[in-house]
């Protein structure tokens, strides 16, 4: 047993190396098969109806290859009617026999049955002569279809691995058909989302046109809107540069006609003065003249009584020798003492001495009377003609006091404290002008404030190297500290206009300044008063400077 | 010498005024003539007897000046002398442009003054013509 063991055992392994190589070749050629069964070569992109048929046919071909049968056809599930309706047929006539088949077998409530059996199903055929193979087509997931024939051999002889194949091939091609028909769905899907793709594309396109031309629209819009704007904008700068300049030249303008109408009015009660003192200079003169010739007769004849009363008193004084001589020798006694008696009655003692006092007295008046005359006519009518003199600036105030003596009212005290001056040059008829205004401002001041003390001007004069000067200070209640500065300005006024409150010293500016070079300030202690100063420089002004 | 006695005419058409200058000078060693206007005035001194013209420069028809231009015209040697009210510097200088005037004497007189003048004027008169 020991011996022919490994005998045997070698033939028996060589039988068995045979066997497993049979085997192991039936498989390879099973697998190969299987591998060629299931191949469908299918091309998804390329899924046309026509590729339907292509499926099936590759199907019907394979399972021919398989399974000899003499009528074969799919019938395929509807998608949108979920009828099964007959598709691929061999022969092409077979088509009304196979339907028949598949009624009976629906009617026969078989059909359902052989759908959920994933195997291939004998049945005999609805007349019986035949034998029917049925295999659904179904994937894992769903029924597409069901495959039908005529069995051309016995079922019984087919063996099972040949059922296997078919059922694969089956199966195969329930796929390759989901394939198609999932592919067909895919691709009008997609078709359709292209579709919408494409007439969005379109409609964005549009829009896109449509909007660009809104754009440009837009665009040419906000363009002239921008320019229009600018030009707004330019506009309104303009306007407001000329609204501005407008406001400026309307408040130059209103300043100029407020300056000017002050000038006016300033120039115009100038003009008033100058006409009354013109005209009061005429009257002045013509009195001064009237009164002159009378004036000169009778202080001539005065001057002759006089004469003529020295004589007289010589004459009388011998007759006195004679009467006393007489008296002592008692000659004419009657005479003598007619005399004597007519002696004491009229206190012929101190006649001669009264008679002396008379002319004195009289003649101081002239000379009063003619100081006045004199002033009257030199104080008005000679200052139109910018007649330069020289003059005494003391006898220019001596004057001046003489004719404002009557403007000067009671309770003011005017003193004077003039010291020996150079002679000036100028206008002295404005010089007397310019003095008296200050006087008149001087007075009214005083009279401005209650009587509470006796008003009081002080006239101070004084002179240094290059400069007269006179100094006029009252006890007035002085001038407010911001309007000190301005009395002098030459539109300043603190009355209205021909409101008869005096000259103003803006005349008195003008003339002192303006017309001699001078100066003028004005200062207002705190104990109160006002003391206004000018000075008339000793060098010819500047101004009208001809020669004498 | 003592024959001699200068003529003063004095011209003024205020009466009273030609009064007054007689009676002051009524002791001065002068003969006096007087005249109310200019055109007495040039008919006296036709008489050619005059040495001093005293006159006023505001009269009516023919003024002073007027008067003083034909005197020192026709007879320059007559020393003149003006009286006036209206002795501004103006009026005298409009008198001294035309006419040499000896002195000017103004109005209302100041007797001293006008003494004083009149003196003076008498005195340089030439004595003996």
């Amino acid at each position: 047993m020991k011996n022919n063991a490994p005998q045997h055992t070698a033939v028996g392994l060589e039988q068995e190396i045979a066997l497993l190589k049979t085997i192991n070749r039936n498989v390879n050629d099973a697998l190969q098969k299987a591998i060629m069964f299931g191949d469908f070569n299918l091309h998804l992109s390329d899924t046309k109806e026509s590729s339907l048929d292509t499926i099936l046919d590759i199907a019907m071909k394979r399972s021919a290859q398989l399974i000899r049968f003499t009528d074969g056809g799919f019938f395929l599930v509807d998608e949108t009617s979920a009828d099964f309706v007959i598709k691929s047929v061999r022969p092409n006539d077979a088509r009304n026999v196979l339907v028949a088949e598949v009624e009976h077998l629906i009617k026969m409530k078989l059909f359902h049955w052989v759908l959920k059996r994933k195997k291939p199903v004998f049945f005999k055929s609805s007349h019986g002569k035949k034998q029917l193979l049925l295999h659904v087509l179904a994937t894992t997931t769903r029924v597409r279809g069901m495959f039908i024939c005529y069995l051309d051999e016995e079922y019984q002889k087919i063996d099972d691995h040949r059922l296997t194949l078919f059922s694969l091939v089956m199966y195969n091609c329930a796929n390759a058909v989901q394939l198609y028909e999932l592919h067909k769905w895919n691709r009008g899907v997609t078709q359709k989302l292209e579709e919408n793709v494409q007439s969005l594309a379109q409609s964005q396109g549009e829009l896109e046109s449509h909007r660009s031309k809104l754009e440009g629209l837009v665009a040419v819009r906000t363009e002239s809107l921008a320019a229009s704007n600018i030009k707004l904008q330019q506009e309104i700068n303009e306007r407001r540069q000329a609204e501005v300049a407008l406001a400026e030249a309307q408040k130059g303008l209103e300043q100029r006609v407020r300056q000017r109408t002050r000038e006016l009015e300033q120039a115009q009660s100038q003009l008033m003065i100058h006409e009354k003192l013109a005209s009061v200079g005429q009257l002045a003169t013509g009195i001064a003249h009237e009164l002159y010739n009378p004036l000169n007769f009778i202080r001539t004849n005065m001057a002759c009584l006089e004469e003529y009363l020295v004589d007289f008193v010589t004459i009388l004084r011998l007759y006195d020798n004679l009467a006393e001589n007489c008296l002592r020798q008692a000659l004419l006694p009657e005479l003598t003492q007619g005399i004597a008696s007519q002696k004491q009655r009229i206190k012929y003692d101190n006649i001669s001495e009264e008679t002396l006092k008379i002319f004195k007295e009289n003649s101081n008046g002239f000379e009063r009377i003619n100081e006045v005359v004199n002033i009257l006519r030199n104080f008005t009518s000679a200052g139109f003609h910018d007649q330069i003199d020289h003059f005494d600036l003391n006898l220019a105030i001596g004057e001046t006091l003489m004719l404002s003596r009557n403007i000067t009212e009671h309770g003011i005290t005017i003193e004077t404290d003039l010291a020996d001056l150079p002679p000036l040059s100028g206008q002295s008829v404005l010089i007397k002008q310019a003095l008296l205004n200050v006087l008149i401002n001087s007075i009214q001041a005083i009279n401005s404030r209650l009587h509470e003390t006796e008003g009081q001007i002080t006239i101070r004069t004084f002179a240094d190297s290059r400069h007269v000067g006179c100094v006029i200070e009252d006890n007035g209640p002085g001038i407010p500290e911001q309007e000190q500065i301005r009395i002098f300005d030459p539109f300043f006024t603190t009355h209205e206009p021909g409101s008869g409150k005096g000259l103003g010293l803006s005349t008195t500016y003008d003339i002192i300044v303006n017309k001699h070079g001078g100066k003028i300030s004005c200062v207002c202690p705190p104990q109160g008063g006002t003391i206004i100063t000018l000075l008339l420089p000793l060098a010819k002004p500047p101004q009208g400077g001809r020669d004498d | 010498m003592i024959d001699f006695l200068p003529t003063i005419l004095f011209v003024d058409d205020e009466k009273s005024t030609l009064n007054s200058m007689c009676r002051f000078l009524r002791r001065e060693p002068c003969r006096m003539l007087f005249a109310e206007s200019g055109m007495d005035a040039l008919a006296i001194l036709a008489e050619g007897k005059v040495d001093i013209l005293v006159t006023d420069l505001r009269m009516p028809e023919m003024t002073g000046l007027e008067l003083l231009e034909i005197v020192s015209n026709r007879f320059s040697r007559i020393l003149r002398l003006v009286v006036s009210a209206t002795m501004e510097k103006r009026e005298r200088d409009q008198v001294l442009e035309k006419v040499a005037v000896y002195e000017f004497i103004s109005k209302p007189l100041n007797p001293e003054e006008f003494r004083e003048i009149r003196r003076m004027a008498i005195s340089i008169v030439p004595a003996g013509e």
